[in-house]
């Protein structure tokens, strides 16, 4: 066979390997059944193996962070279209309770056996136009208010409590309303608010 | 170590032209990408989904469409039931199926009134009050997939 390495092309026989050059007596010695304690790292396959870890989290990786915590107590309903998460306050609706960022206001079973015309919850109104203030004091510019407020609900409460808190954000200024849901997969294919 | 070192070419002069990566660096580099995305990384994919509300507040009667337009509206009843209705008087009952709403019929339902009505991208979503959040979210779902993207949530009481 007329090789590549006769004709002095390109391609050459290959060098000696590293390991021939150590100057240590366990690695160049193979001699009288000793097995060598030399270990070779197959560099090209670490290398294949860690590019794809990189990809895999590049993918994975969202620039808007952590902004939501679920509670322990609840249980996101899933859904197939969804935008991504804006920094708001949120509104937890669990079956015990009613919380603004993680402060109680109202008793959820309370609200659900209550049967009153006035849907307004006193205390998450008055906290909502606190932050709604707070949030114009830094923000002078009226276009700065987008009046976003995420409520972020158990999957197994009932509409009755869920309108009383909607209706109580929209009383307080924030009427645009948005509900948390865990994204679920639908194979590949872009969310709905991209 | 690491790089696939250059054999010398051993004619008199010629570069070779094999070039050496020095893979340690690229090692290093990688490693340090892999610990920041794994710190950063959120595992919890979570979203949000947008709702008008259309409550005792702004039903006011200046907010009434003009009559010459036709509105949809989906009853989500606690029997299980479903019923889509138009301001032209049509009405479609979708019964339960198997203790549980159709949505598959719902879907059929909402994508003929979609091809009926192609500009119409809002729809009224009103619900008793003892229908399971997680119920009202799977009907707003199936609604914006079947390009209603315009999805109002009401009970039952508010204007109608």
């Amino acid at each position: 066979m007329s090789s590549a390495f006769d004709k002095g092309g390109l391609i050459k026989q290959p060098g000696p390997r590293l390991r021939k050059f150590i100057p240590l007596k366990f690695v160049t010695k193979h001699g009288a059944g000793k097995k060598s304690t030399y270990a070779e790292l197959n560099l090209t396959s670490m290398v294949d193996m860690l590019t794809i870890l990189v990809v895999f989290l590049l993918q994975t990786f969202s620039a808007s962070g952590e902004l939501l915590t679920v509670s322990k107590n609840i249980t996101l309903p899933e859904a197939l279209n969804y935008k991504d998460l804006e920094q708001a306050p949120i509104i937890s609706i669990s079956r015990d309770s009613v919380t603004l960022n993680g402060e109680p206001k109202a008793d959820s079973s309370e609200l659900t056996r209550e049967t009153t015309m006035d849907w307004k919850i006193p205390q998450l109104h008055d906290d909502l136009v606190v932050l709604k203030n707070n949030f114009k004091l830094l923000h002078p510019d009226p276009n700065d208010w987008k009046g976003l407020v995420i409520i972020q609900g158990d999957k197994n409460i009932d509409f009755k409590v869920l309108k009383k808190v909607m209706y109580t954000c929209t009383v307080a200024g924030y009427n645009n309303v948005n509900f948390a849901v865990s994204q679920k997969s639908k194979g590949g294919a872009a969310p709905a608010g991209h | 170590m690491g790089g696939a070192a250059p054999t010398p070419s051993g004619k008199g002069g010629k570069k070779p032209l094999d070039a050496a990566i020095n893979l340690v660096p690229f090692i290093d580099l990688l490693s340090c990408c892999i610990s920041f995305l794994l710190i950063t990384a959120v595992w919890t994919q979570l979203a949000r989904m947008d709702v008008t509300q259309k409550s005792k507040s702004n039903s006011a009667p200046t907010d009434e469409p003009p009559q010459n337009q036709v509105t949809l509206t989906l009853f989500v009843n606690k029997d299980n039931t479903f019923t889509f209705s138009k301001s032209t008087g049509e009405s479609i009952a979708i019964e339960a199926k198997a203790d549980d709403y159709d949505y598959v019929k719902l879907a059929d339902t909402l994508a003929q009134a979609k091809k009926d009505h192609a500009d119409k991208e809002d729809l009224t979503i009103k619900t008793d009050d003892v229908v399971v959040y997680q119920k009202i979210i799977k009907t707003m779902d199936i609604a914006i997939s079947a390009k209603f993207p315009t999805v109002t949530l009401t009970d039952k009481g508010a204007g109608g």
